[in-house]
């Protein structure tokens, strides 16, 4: 049985339609990698199945885990195993990361009727994982992504991804602004995380991250659906010949 | 204080009750000391008691409900409330107030059985504290043992030629600065008050809790409190405002929990005035709880006066009420005297909570920092007005002010005027407010994490003030509220 399944979908945003029609399948250990020119829809995929407020479903199923997605809010996706490591995380000043994965596990443990963790054992949890991204373990007691550089903001969506063990991964251009040692911390996270029951979806403009990341598939996504998939050969084509030759690939004034 | 000229519907007290209000405060006060009386003529002598402010329509109801009370006061017969004490069983004090209301009360009482009140969850841990009910200090709950040397606390019928003409100057002082009428009337209806003070050299570090108890014996009391800190002393007070009718409870784990629930009880107004007289050098560490229900009206002003080298490090909060108006100010009178402001509000429901506050540099070098944040819900209304003025004589000043307001429903208001008026060429002075809603990338960032839509929303919103409670330099004041504040949005 596939882990999520992507039917038809058509999302809106402020009524302009971005998404128009994308199917996708990924079965349980699967890595997809979706590649895309600009504007194409590759973040708005991430946002409509996390559930973000604007981004509405006007036609089209997600099922995860034949969960029917659109009819779970935002906070139910995430217990049900769906982790979007955001492209650009967002700053909370005033909730410090401490009571912010302490909240998120505790969430996360109750709907899979796991018992609470007491604090000690989270806070080591913690300081594990924060040690395993390279993330000075001070860092969580500061505000959410609270002045973090760019890497750090991606180190720190690893670690809950770690943190909080979902079935299904969105990592949402988390390549971008990553100098070459922080994409490797990424990478070994991620891939420390790959097993049977685990399935990511890499959504990325750059073949690079595909080199320390193996795709089982590779989808071109344009003008809001895919339109064409292959194996990982297809991301070295991309990186060389660009999006131009595929059809339904319209040329994108930058 | 502006002029304007007075119709008729804008002074609804007729002269007969003025004549009235002589008689009765003269019957009232009688055991002051002379100069103090004096004072209480000069506010009578304020010609602009409820002056018709058009540009804030929100003082009409408020100054309605003042003069009606003032009226009830005037006319109903005196109103009595006794205390008893007792020996608690285990830590603290457990003094309870058992407040009936006299037959003759005002009808806006209606009928009321008595009640009784749990005092001793209000006690701070490791403080002095004066117990004040509508008003009123009770002061044979109070030991005198229990002060160092150098530190006095007094009522002002007690006080020898010298304290009572601080204390009216003081008086005079807040008849003149505050922006409302509300501090004029509130020295009109002086009855008594409390002197506080700290002498020379001594760093009285034990918090002093001023427990201002309003019961609903009372539709319109006034309290009085001044405090002077002689040079080079310190001292730590604490003004907390607390409503009988509240609803206070301890949870399973000892939290103390404030909600109120009724909105139709009667309401009543409590009109509190401050005075803080700092001299050189010397520390104060002030705190203005107000934890008022939301049936209540809560007025009054605090009033400091800093001289050379004095700092003042001031911590407000109001939960809210039906209305809460303080006027705040700040006198730089000597050089190279400094304070940080800080307030936080949090209306919910009906409330509106309004603060003024008003820095005043009058001489050079001074330092402010001022930063008040509000989180304003449902229907409630919020006002803040933040004026910072730099006299000619005020070179080389650093003054901030900062407020920031988030709004957490679609029908809350926030009106923030932040004021420079600046009369000096070398300062430096910034100023700025903000109005938000909840951040909607930050509700998806948590919940995208599995943490619940209201858990998040909590979280944010105790966020939005977090800073400004990890300030607070006080255990007992910062152990109180913190729960307070997390309980308040969840």
């Amino acid at each position: 049985m596939s882990l999520l399944k992507v039917d038809n979908l058509h999302v809106s945003v402020s009524d302009t339609p971005i998404l128009d029609g994308l199917s996708l399948i990924v079965n349980p250990g699967e890595v997809h990698a979706i590649m895309g020119p600009n504007g194409s829809g590759k973040s708005t995929l991430g946002y409509a199945l996390s559930g973000r407020e604007g981004y509405e479903r006007t036609a089209g199923a997600a099922l995860l885990d034949n969960l029917d997605i659109f009819e779970m809010d935002t906070e139910e996706r995430a217990r049900a195993g769906l982790f979007l490591a955001f492209q650009y995380p967002v700053e909370i000043p005033g909730v410090s990361n401490m009571e912010f994965l302490k909240a998120s596990v505790d969430a996360v443990r109750e709907y899979r009727k796991q018992e609470p963790l007491d604090s000690m054992t989270f806070i080591k949890r913690a300081r594990e994982l924060s040690k395993q991204v390279d993330l000075d373990a001070d860092f969580l007691k500061r505000g959410v992504n609270e002045g973090f550089s760019g890497g750090e903001k991606k180190r720190n969506e690893i670690m809950q991804m770690l943190l909080l063990e979902p079935k299904l991964v969105i990592l949402d251009e988390t390549d971008s602004g990553l100098d070459i040692d922080a994409l490797q911390v990424v990478a070994k996270g991620v891939n420390g995380a790959r097993q049977d029951d685990r399935s990511f979806i890499v959504v990325t403009h750059y073949q690079r991250l595909l080199d320390y990341i193996k795709p089982d598939f590779v989808h071109v996504l344009a003008n809001g659906k895919i339109v064409k998939s292959g194996d990982a050969s297809l991301a070295l084509e991309l990186e060389k010949k660009g999006y131009s030759w595929i059809d339904g690939v319209e040329e994108v004034e930058a | 204080m502006m002029v304007s000229t007075s119709t008729p519907t804008d002074t609804p007290v007729s002269d007969s009750s003025e004549s009235h209000a002589a008689v009765t405060a003269a019957a009232n006060n009688h055991t002051l000391p002379p100069s103090i009386l004096d004072a209480i003529d000069y506010a009578r002598g304020e010609p602009n008691l409820f002056p018709n402010k058009k540009t804030e329509n929100w003082l009409n109801t408020p100054v309605a409900y003042v003069l009606a009370a003032r009226e009830a006061r005037l006319s109903a017969s005196s109103v009595t409330s006794s205390l008893e004490s007792k020996d608690g069983s285990g830590s603290g004090t457990d003094a309870r107030v058992s407040g009936k209301a006299h037959e003759h009360a005002h009808p806006v009482h209606g009928h009321q059985e008595e009640q009784e009140f749990p005092i001793g969850d209000l006690l701070l841990e490791e403080c002095v504290t004066l117990i004040v009910i509508d008003g009123a200090w009770q002061q044979e709950l109070f030991d005198h043992s229990i002060l160092p040397e150098g530190v006095r606390v007094s009522s002002f019928d007690a006080l020898d030629s010298r304290r009572a003409k601080i204390v009216s100057d003081s008086l005079r002082h807040s008849v003149d600065r505050a922006n409302t009428p509300f501090a004029t009337d509130a020295v009109l209806a002086l009855e008594n008050g409390i002197f506080i003070e700290v002498d020379e050299g001594i760093e009285f570090e034990t918090p002093v809790q001023v427990l201002q108890v309003n019961t609903r014996d009372t539709n319109y009391h006034c309290s009085h409190l001044v405090s002077h800190l002689a040079s080079s002393s310190s001292a730590v007070i604490i003004e907390q405002y607390v409503d009988a009718f509240t609803e206070t409870a301890s949870n399973e784990e000892g939290v103390s929990e404030i909600s109120a629930k009724s909105s139709k009880r009667a309401r009543f107004v409590c009109n509190a005035v401050s005075e803080y007289l700092v001299e050189s050098d010397a520390k104060l560490e002030h705190y203005l709880l107000n934890f008022g229900d939301d049936a209540s009206i809560h007025v009054g002003s605090c009033q400091f006066a800093l001289a050379e080298k004095a700092e003042l490090a001031s911590f407000a909060i109001a939960f809210g009420s039906d209305l809460v108006r303080c006027d705040i100010g700040v006198d730089f009178n000597g050089e190279r005297a400094q304070a940080t402001l800080n307030g936080v509000y949090l209306p919910n429901g009906n409330d509106t909570v309004d603060y003024h506050t008003e820095l005043r540099h009058r001489a050079a070098y001074g330092k402010s920092q001022e930063t008040f944040r509000g989180i304003v819900s449902d229907n409630a209304r919020a006002i803040f007005n933040g004026r910072i003025h730099i006299f000619p004589q005020a070179q080389k000043t650093l003054a901030e002010l900062s407020n920031k307001n988030l709004l957490a429903s679609l029908k809350a208001e926030v009106f923030t005027k932040p004021e420079l008026e600046i009369y000096a060429d070398d300062v430096q002075c910034a100023h700025g407010a903000t109005v938000a809603a909840l951040d909607e990338r930050a509700m998806h960032y948590l919940t995208s994490r599995g943490i619940s839509h209201s858990k998040a929303r909590s979280m944010l919103s105790a966020g939005f003030v977090v800073e400004l409670v990890n300030n607070i330099q006080n255990d007992a004041v910062a152990k109180l509220l913190t729960p307070m504040i997390e309980s308040r949005f969840t």
